[in-house]
């Protein structure tokens, strides 16, 4: 008794993990994982999706692009850094650069955040864009004023 | 508009219930089923726990009636929908992080790892 208990508690256990799980993950679109995850957070329609799954393709190649100049200011900032311990004009220099590819590279960003969202309904878009701006774009850190009176005296000691 | 004196037709019906007998025997169990009557009464007027008692004494009758190994394959397949339900619920919104993460890699030169 105790064994067949054991088998039917098991064979539920089974069945409502796979019916839950496994059938849920599915991924009939032929696209990469995260972009089909992309169309069941978003409630998109066949058409919708593979509209944005073209902008993404078509954006891919700018990303690598970008990926490459970020990685040779890293590359050369770094070689910098570790050779001095001074702000030396040459550093200037490669700070400002870094900078300029960041900006660079967000103003293509949020061009590419604008396409897909205009590519979902309204409000999907709406709910999208101010998503990824918050995950890519504004700033993870905060002002001692925003943070609160304690943080606000800190700066204040230190002005 | 009582009074203290019984009435004729009253002290008829006392007489009558001293004098009657039960002869036919009970049903086996019917003393245990009318106290576990009382007892789950009592458990619905008792407040929150009554739930709890009430499920207690569920769970004492089908046991009487040997329904037991029921009560325990029910009891094991319903732990192990809710186990796998659960479990699943789980590993499904740790999968959705890891693509929501996926997806920002996938789109912001800055989330990638560079060299």
């Amino acid at each position: 008794m105790l064994c067949l208990g054991l088998a039917a508690a098991a064979a539920a256990y089974a069945l409502a993990y796979y019916s839950r799980f496994a059938l849920s993950r599915t991924n009939p679109t032929g696209h990469p994982a995260e972009l089909a995850w992309l169309q069941r957070e978003f409630n998109l329609t066949r058409g919708e999706f593979e509209r944005i799954a073209q902008l993404h393709q078509a954006y891919l190649p700018d990303c690598v692009a970008m990926c490459q100049r970020v990685d040779a200011i890293n590359r050369r900032l770094r070689g910098l850094l570790a050779a001095t311990n001074q702000v030396t004009p040459e550093i200037q220099q490669a700070l400002a650069e870094a900078a300029r590819v960041r900006t660079d590279c967000q103003a293509r960003m949020l061009g590419h955040f604008y396409a897909v969202s205009r590519s979902m309904p309204p409000e999907q878009g709406k709910r999208y864009l101010e998503w990824m701006q918050s995950q890519t774009l504004l700033p993870t850190f905060h002002s001692a004023a925003e943070l609160g009176p304690a943080s606000a005296a800190h700066e204040r000691d230190h002005h | 508009m009582s009074t203290d004196k019984p009435t004729n037709s009253e002290q008829a019906l006392d007489t009558l219930l001293h004098r009657w007998e039960v002869r036919q025997p009970l049903p086996p169990g019917f003393e245990a089923r009318v106290w576990r009557q009382v007892a789950r009464t009592e458990a619905v007027s008792a407040g929150p726990s009554a739930f709890w008692i009430g499920l207690e004494m569920w769970l004492r009758g089908l046991l009487g009636r040997g329904l037991a190994p029921y009560a325990y394959i029910t009891a094991l397949v319903l732990l192990g929908l809710a186990g796998g339900t659960w479990q699943a619920a789980g590993k499904l919104r740790q999968e959705r992080l890891e693509l929501r993460a996926l997806y920002i890699q996938s789109v912001d030169p800055y989330h990638k790892s560079h060299d």
